[in-house]
């Protein structure tokens, strides 16, 4: 599936997302998944809110997700798929869904989170899930902004281990 | 007028905390502000810190300052807001409003106070 970016972000629509990668990419549509926030009408119009008019925003939920993934009716070259955890991976990738590279944005600091990098922040579970999801193939790439390094989590992680 | 207040930004990176830092350079502050950065803390931890002041301060009115209109910290802002007639959030804070917001604190009332912070910092954008 051709997925212009697909991103793991905790902060979900945001500046690096509307200004950083859609401004470099031309992205002309940016999807919001989320299952809080597909159910909240409130949140949902704050996220719609910040994306600029030209381009298309749509929140669905992980479910909704998956079905309009499933289906692969439409065409993605010019969107960009934002979540918020790797477990929301898991999730498509059991229901059927195949994923090959995924944008690692940004999970920021929490109590229970050890550092990996300056916008990058796991708690266990979030590395188990990690690591699973790489077990079924999916590449992550850790990269906040379209100028910056990309570090491949595998090795992070890896390295992280070894220390 | 405004004596029982909050005074918080939140931007993106060390932004916030030296916009504080030069405007004290300039301004006696008429308060303490708070500042809190993005670059680490999830979002959720500086909704929880916020809360957490306005909690032991118990303001009449909090100012939440932010960068960027739409970016990360306006979305917080907006979260901490919610439904809060007495939380005031101001996007695109520069040098030129939060000094006005130092100076004209005590003298104006808040819907006054906060046109007029929002129309020192647009006047203090210019070119020539």
């Amino acid at each position: 599936m051709d997925i212009q970016l697909f991103r793991i972000d905790d902060r979900l629509i945001h500046g690096q997302v509307v200004i950083g990668w859609a401004g470099y990419l031309h992205s002309e549509q940016i999807i919001l998944c989320d299952d809080s926030v597909a159910a909240n009408d409130w949140e949902k119009e704050l996220y719609l809110s910040v994306v600029p008019e030209q381009i298309r925003a749509m929140v669905f939920s992980v479910n909704g997700l998956t079905e309009h993934l499933l289906q692969g009716k439409d065409d993605y070259s010019k969107t960009i798929i934002v979540i918020n955890s790797p477990q929301i991976i898991e999730h498509l990738l059991q229901a059927g869904v195949r994923l090959k590279t995924v944008n690692v944005g940004g999970i920021h600091f929490k109590e229970g989170r050890k550092k990996y990098l300056p916008y990058l922040y796991l708690s266990e579970d979030e590395v188990h899930s990690f690591k699973r999801c790489m077990e079924k193939g999916v590449n992550f790439e850790c990269q906040d902004m379209p100028a910056t390094r990309v570090v491949p989590l595998g090795n992070l992680l890896e390295k992280n281990i070894n220390e | 007028m405004n004596k029982n207040y909050l005074a918080c930004v939140i931007s993106h990176g060390s932004f916030g905390c030296s916009l504080k830092n030069a405007v004290h350079k300039l301004v006696v502050p008429e308060t303490d502000v708070c500042c809190f950065s993005n670059q680490d803390m999830s979002l959720e931890v500086i909704e929880e810190r916020i809360r957490e002041l306005m909690e032991a301060r118990k303001p009449d009115k909090v100012f939440i300052f932010v960068d960027l209109v739409g970016g990360s910290c306006w979305l917080s802002a907006n979260r901490l807001k919610k439904n809060r007639d007495d939380i005031f959030v101001i996007g695109g804070v520069n040098m030129p409003m939060l000094v006005s917001f130092h100076v004209n604190l005590n003298r104006l009332e808040t819907k006054a106070l906060v046109e007029k912070i929002i129309l020192d910092g647009r006047k203090g954008i210019l070119s020539r």
